[in-house]
């Protein structure tokens, strides 16, 4: 038999873990860097790249150099999300086939699946080279506001790397099991504070003796450590402008430099309480090339950042709220994802809480022991530990004036089987349409569309007498089936809803072939 | 019930498969648990007790009678009867908690059964497909009277030990299926991991002695991949993990020191192409890559190749180290070359403020200034 791994597939970076002798263990590439950059790109002469490669060219090469692709996977071009992101990055994104999100790259257009399977290929063989065993299956993580078009991208970008998926998991979950481990058994509700780079997630568990139960997730998908390094860009650009009235947005390249000095800088402030920014020649003007020195205090990065942080701390205050708990009644608060060596941000998690946070755990790693030791746990006989995750996205269907009428609530244990009764509009009335919808707005427009399909057949009867029953269905593999019958009729539709990632079979099927041929000449590199 | 006999670690010349069946005796573990426990089978299982049996490993206890009121699991019973028993129960039966039940008795018996029916607790197990979508079934019963009860009661925290609330009265007791008991299975099972981990340790220790003498005798690569060895097989000694990381840096810094020396070589034999190979590669391992950088843009400016590239590289030692005059006169004549001379006289100025004083460099200065200004 081989070995299981996590793979915690992050915006920025993914890292690769398994459980070696039953202690988490984050795996090392070759080069011994214990994360992959989530960077792909072509070069000029058509030389594929991934990871670590495929950053270090990304200056010279920005159009080719595809990035925070997980904040595309599984969206529709036309959804605010990606146009957000368009503005963005430096490379083009394009409408796929079926109105997904697709991006250009060396000179080809390539669905985002097919990107993140590049990363996740990187991450396999960085596992298969290092344990020197097949990889049989790996759990991969995701963040707990993902709805179910996005989970099916992310098994369909696994699927055209080769690799089995076990489970599908949300990052503040396998960030307490990592925890768990090292803290032994002890029954205890916690918090896990997840600001990473893309997202924000914060999570209420409770661990009981050989059970983890979540109690309730929040976050914001579009707050993250980058919406910081922008207002630090944003900040250095007017103070450029100010200095030189020269507009450096136009400049491709000189951006990338920014992009990556700001980044820098912030990741220093965490330490240090100055950060020096230099980027010579970073752009030629008819007057001549322009240099950019400064010195950035952590006082102005802790001022651009606060009222992001302030937001992340009252989603804390309403989950809380939602989940009938008090502060008092959390015994830890863990930290996790790299924004959170903020100093800012602990103050504030530590005030907040009124408690120090815990950041005795690595917050880049942790997500990929947890996904590591998850994956080991199911695939053993005996499982340790029982994990009993939930939906962080409300399921339901569209209503009378566009409302949306939740049947599986968020927050609900998985897999569930859930009913609710629903009844007719007009006098009359012989067929029902039942639009699937998942998300958390109250107008069903606002969320995403999973599917929908008719229930005919219907007494007829006056509006309102006819009783329809709509059950939902989630199985242990994310499997939504929608059933609606008319209980007095006896008549029944049911669909099982497959989330359309944006690829169809045919098509995973090809790019899994092409990705086999290419997986060698990776390998020469 | 099969009841133990000998102390299961006495016993040798045991298989895989009897190992984890006897690893589950105790006396208090039916036949059926542990065919579902271990996803043998129950003819298999049974297979396996009656040689330990007949070998005096084991013996068969006779079966407790039992209580009223309380249905134990009962021989052969199929999951469908299980899945009926559980459809035609209210909220408490399928919890198996009495009606007057506290919430930390509620939710303790939620999680007993979630450990016996999540789908993750036999996604590994030999149980057939069908079978484990009518688990699931059993599973969605618990969570939604799991969710029924929680809901009707204040919400409490588990906090240390658990007080159970008294018993009530026999005649309103209403119980599900006898609860497997994993945790008494898990600790047995623990003789099986602590031999594995055993055997690791040994493993362990004779890779780290193979590598620390390849360490002696400076053989870095070999002394890295044994230490690696040791260290996948006991990530728990931090000996094994420091030795493993000197060994891997040595390494790299061996191999680091011998493209530097092998492109200085294919620098003086005139072969700019190979000491450009060399010397990314050398870029790809290289912790400090200002060195390196500089001298890729030194080949690259001397040997007239890409100018373009010579400078990102020239450029990138700079931001690594900006007080390096070296880099800069260097900078300067890629732009000098390239035919950028603003460019060129602010890194020679550059060169100049930090100490390299030369008269050839203040000539280049002046007659720069002159031309910029001629253009200008």
């Amino acid at each position: 038999m081989g070995k299981t791994i996590g793979i915690d597939l992050g915006t920025t970076n993914t890292c690769v873990a398994a459980l070696l002798n039953g202690k988490p263990f984050v795996i090392p590439s070759s080069t011994g860097t214990r994360l992959i950059p989530s960077y792909f790109a072509v070069t000029n002469d058509e030389k594929t790249l991934i990871g670590v490669r495929a950053k270090r060219q990304s200056i010279t090469n920005p159009q080719n150099t595809i990035f925070a692709a997980k904040r595309l996977i599984g969206r529709k071009f036309d959804s605010k999300e990606v146009q957000i992101t368009k503005g963005k990055v430096p490379y083009q994104i394009v409408e796929g086939p079926h109105g997904d999100a697709r991006v250009v790259c060396g000179g080809k257009t390539m669905s985002i699946p097919e990107i993140s399977a590049f990363i996740l290929l990187e991450a396999k063989n960085v596992a298969q080279e290092f344990l020197e065993d097949d990889i049989d299956g790996a759990c991969i993580t995701v963040p707990a506001y993902f709805n179910e078009t996005q989970r099916q991208a992310t098994i369909d970008a696994a699927e055209i790397a080769g690799l089995k998926v076990l489970r599908i998991i949300n990052e503040p979950t396998a960030s307490a099991l990592a925890y768990a481990q090292k803290r032994g058994k002890k029954n205890e509700l916690i918090a896990v504070y997840d600001f990473g780079g893309g997202t924000f997630d914060i999570s209420i568990l409770e661990f009981g003796e050989g059970v983890y139960e979540v109690l309730s997730t929040a976050g914001n998908t579009y707050l993250g450590g980058e919406d910081i390094d922008n207002r630090l860009i944003r900040y250095i650009l007017d103070d450029f402008k100010k200095a030189h009235d020269v507009d450096l947005m136009q400049d491709v390249m000189a951006m990338q430099r920014l992009k990556e000095a700001a980044e820098r800088a912030k990741i220093e402030l965490s330490s240090q309480t100055e950060a020096t920014i230099s980027l010579p020649f970073l752009t030629e003007t008819s007057h001549g090339s322009i240099h950019y020195n400064t010195v950035i205090m952590r006082n102005k990065l802790e001022e651009l950042m606060e009222d992001l942080v302030r937001q992340t701390i009252e989603i804390c205050a309403s989950t809380l709220e939602g989940a009938g708990l008090k502060k008092d009644d959390i015994h830890e608060v863990i930290l996790v994802g790299g924004q959170t060596r903020a100093p800012l941000v602990i103050r504030k998690t530590a005030e907040f809480f009124g408690k120090q946070p815990n950041r005795s755990i690595n917050p880049d790693e942790v997500v990929a022991e947890g996904a590591s030791i998850h994956a080991y746990n199911i695939v053993s006989p005996l499982p340790s530990n029982i994990l009993v995750d939930i939906t962080a996205l409300s399921l339901g269907i569209q209503t009378k004036g566009g409302m949306f009428a939740e049947v599986i609530p968020r927050n609900t244990a998985v897999p569930v089987t859930k009913t609710r009764r629903f009844t007719t509009t007009y006098d009359n009335q012989d067929a029902v349409r039942i639009a699937v919808y998942q998300g958390n707005e109250k107008i069903a427009q606002d969320n995403e569309m999973l599917g929908e399909f008719v229930l005919s057949g219907i007494r007829l009867a006056k509006k309102g007498d006819p009783n329809i029953e709509v059950s939902f269905d989630m199985n242990s593999e994310g499997i939504l089936r929608v059933t609606a019958k008319d209980a007095d009729m006896g008549t029944e539709q049911t669909v099982t809803l497959e989330a359309a990632s944006g690829l169809s079979n045919d098509e995973i099927t090809l790019m899994k072939k092409k990705m086999m041929s290419l997986e060698l000449e990776l390998k020469e590199q | 019930m099969p009841r133990l006999l000998k102390q299961p670690n006495s016993v040798a010349g045991l298989t895989e498969q009897e190992k984890f069946v006897l690893s589950l005796v105790d006396g208090k573990t039916s036949l059926q648990e542990i065919a579902r426990v271990t996803g043998f089978g129950l003819t298999s299982v049974n297979k396996i007790l009656e040689k330990l049996s007949h070998d005096s490993v084991i013996e068969f206890a006779k079966q407790p009678s039992s209580e009223p009121g309380n249905k134990p699991e009962q021989p052969g019973q199929s999951i469908q009867e299980l899945v009926a028993l559980y459809d035609n129960a209210d909220p408490y039966a399928i919890l198996g908690v009495p009606e007057n039940a506290g919430a930390d008795q509620i939710k303790e018996a939620y999680f007993e059964k979630t450990k016996m029916f999540h789908p993750d607790s036999y996604y590994a197990r030999s149980v057939p497909a069908g079978d484990k979508h009518l688990l699931e079934t059993i599973y969605k019963k618990v969570q939604g009277a799991y969710e029924t009860l929680k809901n009707s009661q204040p919400r409490q925290i588990l906090k240390g030990p658990q007080v159970r609330s008294p018993e009530p009265p026999a005649a309103t007791v209403r119980q599900t299926p006898a609860p497997l008991q994993p945790s008494t299975a898990k600790a047995s099972a623990q003789h099986l991991i602590s031999d594995q981990i055993k055997d690791r340790v040994k493993k362990a220790a004779a890779h780290y002695k193979i590598g620390m003498e390849a360490f002696m005798h400076n053989d870095y690569a070999n002394a890295y991949l044994n230490l690696k060895l040791a260290n996948s097989y006991n990530p728990y000694d931090q000996e094994y993990l420091h030795k493993m990381e000197e060994a891997e840096q040595l390494m790299k810094s061996d191999r680091y020191d011998e493209l530097l020396k092998k492109a200085d070589i294919s620098i003086e034999l005139d072969k700019p192409d190979d000491a450009i190979k060399y010397l990314k590669t050398a870029y790809g391992i290289a912790r400090d890559k200002k060195l390196v950088c500089y001298k890729l843009a030194s080949v690259l400016y001397d040997f007239n190749q890409s100018l373009k590239e010579a400078k990102n590289y020239c450029q990138q030692a700079i931001e690594l180290n900006p007080k390096n005059p070296d880099y800069h006169h260097l900078l300067a004549r890629i732009y000098q070359k390239a035919g950028l001379p603003k460019n060129a006289l602010f890194e020679y100025e550059q060169s100049l403020n930090l100490g390299m004083k030369t008269d050839e460099i203040k000539i280049e200065i002046k007659q720069l200034k002159s031309m910029v200004k001629n253009n200008g």
